[in-house]
């Protein structure tokens, strides 16, 4: 081989092991940091506060799109669906919006189409380091297992008098990991400056409740992971003149109703065969799958206004 | 036995989350000690448990061994590490005897175990590892003594992968032909049995094989 065809400045073996994070071998990219201990025992520990804040999570020219691009661009109308409140949607669910004077939500699933690659980007960032913490598969709420899928959305709140989330705790009775499961919010905008009051308070580990802005210190770009089952709620929040009002990402997660797909069967019988069901040579998962992605189809159709 | 809290704080003192070992631990640690009771108890015997984890079975029984032992063995680690302490919270250091082993290598003397289990072990075992188990429990066990398991009976269960603990990979087999068991014990003149008594609380299969 030739110097010219060996590409000496291609190798072949290569280590990634200078970049940031764990990327020299698969096995310890699924080894958590030594650093999540502490904040595992912060989140779930009866002594930890129940929440952990990661200052800065988004900063610089990161920050400023998503602020311009959420708070400052007027979205186009036909991107989302009416805010359908569901028990489970279906796979290829579109994007929802709901707006009133004093809040707006816009709604994603990790299957749309980007509206915003930077925030769709963020928002698998996201569900990955929950993943990392609560112990879940990296894939945790990314695959159409027929669990729960990650929803993220962006909230917008300018006013409310009491709580525009009433208190609650969130649990997932009879589903397995729940006291692990976290909830995570990142804010977008700054209290005092954007707005005030309350805005999102949670009860600690010990039963405390603590305003983010009030009683914890948190800016623009701050990440928040809390316990999803200790109770919170969001409200008492005003707007100040200038302000953008209580801005931030959230990253629910929604139960979906995906169908598992089995590996396709050869037809029970052949094109042309007796079988009148399968005279096309159809199996009925093909047909199970049509008929899935009429319903889709049909589902698109209404909420682009009957066209 | 120790509260949801106490298991939760103790988890994460070792860097673990509270999965679902740690929510599901209060009903297959009754399930465990109520198949024990019916097989004669615990004072004063010597109890094997194959994939102990934490010792969740041991947090049910320790206090009442009396001169008993509970030996248990598992792969992880750390959850052998997390069993350590939980004995030691519950005053039973001296009752325990553990080890860290994907093999079965059980730290127990020749004929001395009074009863043996594994709860939701063979569930991630293939054939040969079920065999293997079985061959390595028959030198630890007094005669007569039962070795009680659970095993997967929905057939429509398909073959899984699991990373157990986000790095551990497992698998989460078909359902097993009960003739495996039937025929490795007519190899040695014991019998295998079905029980439905108690009923398992995630609807497995329980058996026993009394040796």
């Amino acid at each position: 081989m030739s110097d010219a065809t060996r590409g000496a400045d291609a190798p072949a073996r290569a280590s990634l092991a200078t970049l940031p994070g764990p990327w020299d071998r698969f096995g310890s990219s699924l080894v958590p940091p030594k650093e999540v201990v502490a904040v595992r025992r912060a989140l779930y520990h009866s002594e930890g506060p129940g929440y952990v804040v990661l200052p800065g999570f988004l900063d610089g020219p990161y920050l400023e799109h998503i602020q311009r691009f959420w708070l400052e661009t007027k979205h186009s109308e036909s991107d989302y669906a009416p805010y359908e409140k569901r028990a489970a949607y279906p796979v290829g669910y579109p994007p929802m919006k709901k707006a009133n004077e004093r809040r707006v939500v816009y709604s994603h699933f990790w299957w749309n189409t980007p509206t915003d690659q930077l925030s769709t980007a963020l928002a698998l960032a996201v569900q990955s380091v929950r993943n990392l913490v609560e112990g879940s598969v990296p894939h945790h709420g990314l695959v159409p297992d027929g669990s729960r899928v990650l929803n993220w959305r962006v909230v917008v709140s300018k006013h409310s008098d009491g709580d525009e989330v009433p208190p609650h705790n969130d649990m997932f009775p009879g589903e397995s990991a729940e006291l692990a499961r976290l909830q995570a919010t990142l804010f977008l905008t700054d209290p005092g400056r954007d707005w005030t009051g309350e805005g999102f308070a949670l009860h600690t580990n010990q039963g405390t409740e603590l305003c983010f802005g009030r009683d914890v210190a948190v800016e623009a770009g701050d990440l928040v992971l809390w316990r999803y089952v200790n109770r919170h709620r969001v409200g008492g929040i005003a707007t100040p003149e200038g302000g953008r009002g209580l801005a931030r990402m959230i990253f629910p997660l929604e139960r979906s109703e995906a169908p598992e797909v089995a590996a396709p069967r050869p037809p029970a019988s052949t094109p042309g065969s007796k079988d009148p069901k399968n005279r096309k040579g159809r199996s009925s998962r093909g047909r199970e799958v049509k008929k899935l992605l009429w319903k889709l189809n049909a589902a698109r159709r209404r909420w682009m206004g009957g066209a | 036995m120790l509260t949801q809290q106490e298991l939760i704080d103790l988890a994460t003192d070792f860097g673990l989350p509270p999965d679902s070992y740690f929510s599901e631990w209060e009903p297959l640690a009754k399930w465990q000690r109520a198949a024990l009771d019916l097989r004669g108890g615990v004072r004063d015997r010597t109890i094997l448990d194959v994939g102990c984890g934490a010792a969740r079975l041991g947090s049910v029984i320790f206090e009442e061994l009396g001169s008993g032992l509970y030996i248990g063995v598992d792969p992880i680690d750390e959850y052998i590490a997390l069993a350590h302490v939980i004995a030691e919270r519950l005053g039973a250091a001296d009752r325990m005897r553990l080890a860290v082993s994907a093999d079965f290598a059980f730290p127990a003397e020749p004929a001395s175990v009074d009863v043996a289990m594994a709860q939701s072990v063979f569930t991630h075992m293939t054939d040969d590892a079920m065999i293997d188990c079985l061959e390595r429990l028959r030198p630890v066990m007094k005669p007569g003594a039962p070795f009680v398991f659970s095993y997967i009976a929905d057939k429509r269960q398909r073959a899984r992968g699991s990373l157990y603990l986000r790095k551990y990979p497992f698998i989460r087999r078909r359902p097993a032909s009960e003739s495996l068991y039937t025929e490795w014990a007519a190899r040695y003149g014991l019998r295998f049995e079905v029980h439905t008594d108690p009923p398992h609380p995630t609807g497995q299969k329980v058996g026993s094989i009394t040796f």
